[in-house]
């Protein structure tokens, strides 16, 4: 068995695996990592994309009853379907279309809040979601996700893989550029399986950031901090400590034993960039008087969602992280019942998170073309309604990539008038009966030659689709 | 040995959380005050408006005066109905109970305050004069702070019955059944999906991982027709039809309706629940599951995975995989193992104990090094032996109060808090918003999978703790008399390795070597032999501390700088009682009954030892040794 081999088949038993050469990177790792940030927004529970980026609108002028089983939509007319450049979406974004005043939106923070007639939901400065961003958005429907189970959706999204065993593309992307960074991979939820290919942390409550960042001042000072140790002492602990733990590494035969150590062993050689955290937390948010941690805690920020976001800008700006896994923050979206009056609030929550990031990278001033969002659930929903006026698991979804060096203004794949996922020429990517399916597969193999990792060794260690399905979908 | 463990309160501690890991019912504790207490208030009928409520006292302690700080049912009453299902599984283990009882127990687990809220009368409720049958409060010294002190000891819990209730254990317990909640086309399947994940080591979602393809699912009703998606139905819709009588949020309450249609009727495998059993259809089911032989597996695997923070070998899906053959030999002498162990369980009477003691006793759980150096293919197959599990932060603040005699806190010290110090819950690590999360661990709502490794921000959490407990412990052991000490027990704070000239002080390197050497012991579960190099390298970081520090007090002298001891004890942790310091000239203190047992206290550090030891001791509670066991 191979190097690759052994990797793979320690993280399909759930093992933690650092090699002794991720050991020597650690010690020379000082620059700070500054290539691509990945943030991951999961919208828990399967979204229905015919009401957001594969708009089905209900045929005709009447909107269908509640007994009405079959209607594709209950919420707005297929003659009402928006675009914005090359992107359609369900018109249920607009300050326009929002006449009668009985939208709602979750907004963070603030529960459910009827939206006025005339505003706009989903994005700040009196913009939809889709006019605001259409230009860097690119939306792929039509994705075959081969399965109706959340578990298996999620993973097969998120990893590109149905199987069990294979890392989020997030945390593959930071194994491949900044493994060695402490907080390399961030995550505040969704899948965040790391298969052991990098050290995944959450960080989702700051409060306590501050104190383990030194872990030897005992109180902070403006000009005198005091210690538990000397620095010499605490230096000398670790030196100790350090020569202990590699011996015991050196002596272990037991694969889960030695792999456990030599994790530890990394993320203690890596403690010191926590300080870099410091230096930003510390920092003034660019622009204002208010240090940046202040703003983590003192309720300027509306929701676990945004100081999450903060959070792992921040990080990225100290250039020790490169991904973020987050939840949607939007609630539920596994709709099975009462559909349109819980799946819409959940799906303007969700933009108005994403435009969130976007503000956000502004406030830091992080260019949106360094930061890839992307953002995708478990599965779709049913073509029509069950007896609950719900919508159940449906197979064909759709994703959405805004930043990096995504394309902007482009729709990838489709699904028919019922949405059925339709095969797509593997060249041109138009619909065609003799083409291909797009699969979360070729999606994530396509991501990693857009982010550069294809040859990456742990993008080698967990191959995803086969190259039959390498679609150019990222252009 | 082993039967002495599983007799400690840690142990059942770890029980619960090894069962909440799984059932995930501490959202209720978790998501709020009262979640779990208002949950039961809010069972009644839609209509009438004024409809009665299944349990009218449920949330009694909302209308008393006192704020919830100071009010015992409050505190105690939601965390029992929360954590019910938990206390029935660790009930079941000690009593050396049938373990298939956790599903069968014709009872509900119950607090003097939880009985109160379902309205089971026990002779029994707070504030009444009958008390016998619960203990104390005044009996725990964890609530010694807590008023009331004749109302129940929240942590004794005893069987009750709610009247005209089909208890079947874990699977009626509202907070289990609210837990997995249901939907009008869901019609329980998430239920039945969760009984066979969990009682019948079956995963039928798994079953999903070969491609459905929904452009070719064009019948009717395709659950009960269609070759996609009836092989999961098929086994799934009987149970879930097992729940019928239980709301989306865990209500139990016969509705007068027809079986559902469109599913198959409810049974276990090929046999349909009796028509006249409908009233108790989960306890028909409970004696169904227990009696199949996958529940022994998931007892066997429930055991392992809680001994050893991994779960047991999947069965290989994927044939692509290069290691397939690998896995499937793992996946196979597991499953041997298992099935031993199983047997040998079911064989005692299904007792748990017994599961346990077999997983600890065999070499997966037990092995520590191998011979050689293995070849590749040989680690593939020695992955699943060993512990090598990362201490969850609960387990973590149980060890740093075991080993150090004091807990890793930040609760004051003044009689009017009600948080105790003796209280585990108040721990940093146990605190969701300290570093429970931040250390790996969940919250049963939003974050529901441990970490299993290590990260940086985890690592400068031991590192701080270590600090911490460090500056806590070490003055205070020095403090007591030696025959009081949990740490110190071979050395006082004048015992320096070298006498004023540099000349090596045999007898005190000794007693500092035997010193270290019962360290290693208690921090790290090392029986090392005098001699070993780790009992060394422990002194040469003693030693070469003390000599920094001892130059760093000539130094200070020749400035004329004092040398403050940052980390002092200057008064009991627990009780807060003055410290004396019986090297002055004050006799008075000398006299008080700390004085008088040999109590001194630690104000500063003439022989740079205190913080030698520090230095020690913060080296040992980071070690890999005590992160991981």
């Amino acid at each position: 068995m191979d190097r690759r081999d052994f990797m793979k088949a320690a993280a399909l038993t759930g093992l933690a695996l650092a090699s002794p050469l991720a050991v020597r990177k650690a010690k020379a790792a000082d620059d700070p990592y500054n290539g691509l940030f990945i943030i991951t927004v999961h919208a828990g529970g399967g979204w229905d994309p015919t009401s957001l980026c594969d708009p089905k609108g209900y045929e005709g002028s009447v909107v269908p009853d509640a007994a009405n089983t079959t209607a594709m939509n209950k919420s707005y007319p297929a003659a009402q379907i928006a675009s914005a450049g090359n992107i359609k979406y369900a018109p249920l974004f607009d300050a326009a279309n929002n006449n009668n005043g009985n939208l709602t939106v979750v907004v963070p923070g603030r529960g459910v809040t009827q939206i006025p007639a005339g505003v706009a939901a989903t994005a700040r400065n009196g913009q939809n979601f889709f006019a605001k961003h259409s230009s860097r958005l690119l939306v792929i429907n039509g994705i075959d996700v081969q399965t109706n189970d959340h578990d298996g959706g999620t993973r097969n999204i998120w990893s590109g893989k149905l199987a069990e065993g294979y890392p989020a593309f997030a945390a593959m992307f930071s194994s491949a550029v900044a493994k060695d960074k402490p907080l390399a991979y961030i995550t505040a939820g969704g899948y965040d399986f790391t298969a052991g290919t990098v050290a995944a942390t959450r960080a989702s409550r700051t409060n306590r950031l501050i104190a383990i960042a030194e872990p030897n001042v005992r109180y902070r000072n403006a000009n005198n901090n005091e210690y538990y140790h000397t620095p010499d002492t605490y230096d000398r602990i670790a030196r100790f400590q350090r020569e202990r733990t590699q011996g015991a590494i050196d002596a272990q035969r037991l694969p889960r034993w030695r792999n456990a150590l030599s994790t530890l062993f990394t993320v203690r050689e890596g403690n010191n960039e926590l300080l870099r955290v410091m230096d930003v937390l510390n920092g003034n948010l660019p622009g204002t008087q208010t240090k940046l941690s202040d703003t983590l805690n003192n309720g300027s920020l509306q929701s676990d969602f945004e100081r999450q976001v903060r959070l792992g800008v921040g990080a990225y700006r100290a250039g020790i992280a490169a991904s973020l896994s987050l939840n949607s923050g939007a609630g539920g979206f596994d709709t099975h019942q009462n559909h349109d009056n819980l799946q819409i609030p959940s799906l303007r929550t969700l933009l108005w998170n994403v435009d969130f990031i976007v503000e956000e990278l502004n406030v830091q001033q992080v260019p949106l073309n360094k930061v890839m969002i992307i953002v995708g659930s478990d599965f779709g929903r049913t073509p029509g309604y069950n007896s609950g006026n719900g919508k159940d698991h449906w197979s064909t979804t759709s994703m959405m990539f805004l930043g990096g060096s995504v394309p902007g203004n482009r729709v990838v794949g489709a699904s028919d008038e019922r949405h059925r996922m339709l095969a797509v020429d593997p060249g041109s990517l138009a619909p065609s009966t003799d083409g291909v399916r797009i699969t979360p597969g070729s999606i994530n193999l396509a991501l990693r030659r857009l982010t550069g990792i294809s040859e990456a060794d742990v993008a080698r260690e967990f191959p995803t689709a086969s190259l039959a399905d390498d679609l150019p979908i990222f252009g | 040995m082993l039967d002495t463990v599983m007799d400690e309160p840690a142990f059942y501690d770890r029980l619960r959380e090894w069962t909440n890991d799984l059932l995930l019912t501490a959202n209720f504790r978790e998501r709020g005050f009262n979640t779990a207490a208002q949950r039961l208030m809010s069972f009644r009928d839609q209509t009438p408006q004024n409809a009665p409520r299944d349990y009218p006292n449920a949330y009694f302690w909302q209308n008393q005066a006192n704020n919830q700080d100071t009010n015992n049912a409050a505190a105690f009453g939601n965390d029992a109905i929360a954590r019910e299902p938990l206390e029935l599984v660790v009930h079941v283990v000690k009593e050396n109970r049938p373990f298939t009882e956790i599903l069968t127990a014709d009872y509900i687990m119950v607090n003097g305050y939880s009985a109160a809220s379902y309205g089971i009368n026990l002779g029994v409720s707070p504030g009444s004069q009958n008390v016998v049958k619960f203990r104390a409060l005044s009996e725990n010294p964890y609530f010694s702070r807590r008023p009331n002190q004749t109302e129940p000891d929240p942590t004794d819990f005893k069987e009750g019955r709610i009247t005209n209730y089909p208890h079947a254990g874990i699977l009626s317990s509202p907070m289990f059944v609210g837990t997995y909640g249901t939907t009008d086309t869901n019609v329980n399947r998430k239920r039945a999906r969760f009984v066979y994940k969990y009682f019948l080591a079956t995963d039928v979602l798994r079953d999903t991982e070969r491609p459905v393809d929904i452009v070719n699912v064009a019948t009717t009703n395709p659950t009960m027709n269609d070759a996609n998606c009836k092989s999961c139905h098929g086994i799934v819709d009987p149970v879930a039809g097992a729940f019928q009588d239980f709301s989306d949020t865990g209500r139990f309450k016969i509705v007068d309706k027809k079986p559902f249609e469109f599913m198959r009727p409810p049974g276990f495998r090929d046999e349909a629940i009796p028509a006249e059993e409908r009233a108790t259809s989960i306890k028909w089911m409970a004696q169904r599951i227990t009696s199949d032989p996958r529940f022994v597996t998931s007892a066997i695997r429930f055991a392992y995975t809680g001994l050893t923070g991994q779960k047991a070998v999947e069965v290989p899906t994927d044939q692509q995989n290069p290691t397939f053959d690998a896995q499937m030999k793992a996946f196979r002498i597991q499953t041997e193992i298992f099935k031993k162990i199983g047997k040998n369980f079911s064989d005692n009477g299904y007792n748990f104990k017994v599961a346990l003691k077999s997983i600890i006793n065999s070499q997966m759980f037990r092995a520590v090094s191998t011979y050689g150096t293995p070849t590749s293919s040989r680690e593939q197959e020695l992955f699943e032996i060993g512990t090598a599990n990362l201490s969850t932060p609960e387990n973590l603040a149980r060890k740093i109060r075991a080993v150090t005699g004091y807990p890793w806190s930040e609760v004051g010290s003044q009689p009017n808090e009600i948080a105790d110090r003796r209280d585990v819950q108040f721990d940093l690590l146990m605190q969701r918003d300290d570093y429970r999360l931040m250390y790996g661990g969940i919250d049963s709502f939003d974050v529901i999978q441990r970490l299993k490794a290590p990260n940086g921000i985890m690592a400068n959490i031991a590192k701080r703790m270590a600090n911490d407990m460090s500056c806590l412990a070490v003055p205070q052991d020095f403090a007591k008399p030696v025959a009081q000490r949990d740490l110190f027990r071979y050395v006082e704070a004048s015992y320096t390795p070298e006498d004023s000239n540099g000349f090596l002080v045999a007898g005190s390197v000794d007693k500092i070597k035997q010193n270290i050497k019962y360290l290693h012991w208690r921090f790290l579960g090392e029986r090392l032999e005098d001699g070993d190099p780790e009992i060394d390298r422990t002194y040469q970081l003693f030693l070469e501390t003390w000599r920094e520090g001892k130059a760093l007090q000539k130094q200070r002298q020749r400035m004329n700088q004092g040398d403050p001891l940052n980390c002092q004890a200057d008064r009991t942790y627990y009780t807060n009682d003055v410290i004396p310091n019986l090297n002055d000239n004050n006799f008075t203190d000398d006299a008080t009954p700390l004085g008088q047992a040999g109590y001194n206290r630690v104000t500063s550090d003439p022989n740079y030892t205190v913080r030698a030891w520090m230095s020690v001791t913060a080296y040992l509670l980071s070690d890999h040794g005590f992160i991981y066991e």
